[in-house]
């Protein structure tokens, strides 16, 4: 058995208990979690039987097993990020909606059923 | 009903405080006195300057850019009963007395929309305002198939009907780009009239207005398709 056969999996453990940890403590999302958990599954087993590397290969239909596991890995890295982006974006669109509902909100008018305008703040010529 | 009393003069502003008071007198000269300040997120006296001008003043507590800042001046004057919007920037470059030019262009129902084109007249333009701008004009037309001289101008009207279908959803410079797809998308009539610009010697360095640069326009290009996915 090589050495990275070895500590790769105990490495895997301890995150696998650190996001059990942090789940139970409602830190993370279920989502998030599952994720996380997948992940460093899929690393120990790897570290413990490299044949599952082969696997990949065969079903994504690379020739190459090395091959296999760096596309597939680049892949889901661009997934994940373009997913980051969304979320940010979404974000983005939650903090200028409060920015602007709260400078609107100088125009005097009472929440949703905004029945009466004000006059506006002008002085006329 | 009297042209001027129901069009409302919109201008975002960001870090503007020497020259928005001058700016906001000139366009009561030219006789339009309902005019809306959006001060957007500005850390000088831009607020207090339009305030004692005696413009509408409303405030973002942090800047998001001009696009945000210009779907608050255009959703306030909506809810004050606007007939016409017009906006206009805040630096100064866009002459006043042009306003009239955009609104009698909706007046006389030749559009929807008016933008103020800077190519449409020998101007001043620096060089590299000139390839983003083709750049942008190219980008919007693949998008949006509305082929225009200057679709990232500041110096737009809208009538009513146009304030009250245009979805502005974007808060940077590409929202430039995302008023002509809404136009598209609702079949308003868009005109362009010609104006003048005269840029700062000295122009500063701000979210409003860096997006000149040709990184920026990439960074935007990108955030608008990114945006245009998320919303």
């Amino acid at each position: 058995m090589a050495i990275y056969q070895i500590l790769v999996p105990i490495i895997s453990l301890i995150f696998i208990a650190e996001a059990f940890s942090k789940f139970r403590q409602g830190k993370r999302r279920v989502k998030v979690f599952l994720v996380w958990i997948f992940f460093w599954v899929l690393i120990g087993a790897i570290a413990l039987f490299p044949k599952i590397s082969y696997l990949i290969a065969k079903i994504s239909g690379f020739e190459d097993n090395v091959n296999a596991l760096i596309f597939t890995g680049l892949g889901t890295l661009f997934y994940l990020l373009f997913r980051l982006l969304l979320y940010i974006e979404t974000l983005d669109e939650k903090i200028n909606q409060l920015v602007r509902s709260k400078a609107l909100s100088e125009l005097g008018f009472n929440g949703p059923n905004r029945s009466e305008k004000p006059k506006p703040q002008t002085s006329e010529n | 009903m009297n042209d001027r009393n129901s069009t409302f003069v919109i201008l975002p502003a960001y870090n503007e405080g020497q020259i928005i008071g001058s700016l906001i007198n000139k366009i009561k000269q030219v006789g339009f006195s309902h005019i809306i300040v959006v001060d957007d997120g500005s850390w000088d006296d831009t607020y207090l300057e339009a305030e004692k001008a005696g413009a509408l003043v409303l405030k973002h507590e942090v800047n998001l850019g001009s696009g945000a800042a210009t779907r608050t001046g255009l959703d306030a004057a909506k809810l004050l009963g606007a007939e016409i919007a017009v906006t206009i920037d805040a630096d100064g470059q866009h002459d006043p007395s042009e306003i009239s030019q955009l609104v009698r262009s909706l007046r006389v129902g030749q559009g929807d929309v008016v933008f103020g084109s800077r190519f449409r007249k020998e101007n001043p333009i620096p060089w590299e305002k000139k390839i983003f701008n083709r750049i942008a004009n190219l980008f919007t037309w693949v998008l949006s198939g509305i082929s225009l001289s200057d679709t990232q101008t500041g110096f737009r009207a809208f009538n009513r009907k146009a304030l009250k279908l245009l979805e502005i959803r974007m808060s940077r410079f590409e929202f430039c780009t995302e008023i002509v797809c809404e136009v598209a998308r609702h079949r308003l009539r868009l005109v362009e009239v010609p104006i003048s610009v005269q840029y700062s010697i000295a122009p500063k360095l701000d979210p409003l207005r860096s997006g000149y640069s040709l990184a920026q326009g990439v960074k935007t290009a990108v955030r608008f398709l990114v945006r245009s996915l998320s919303l």
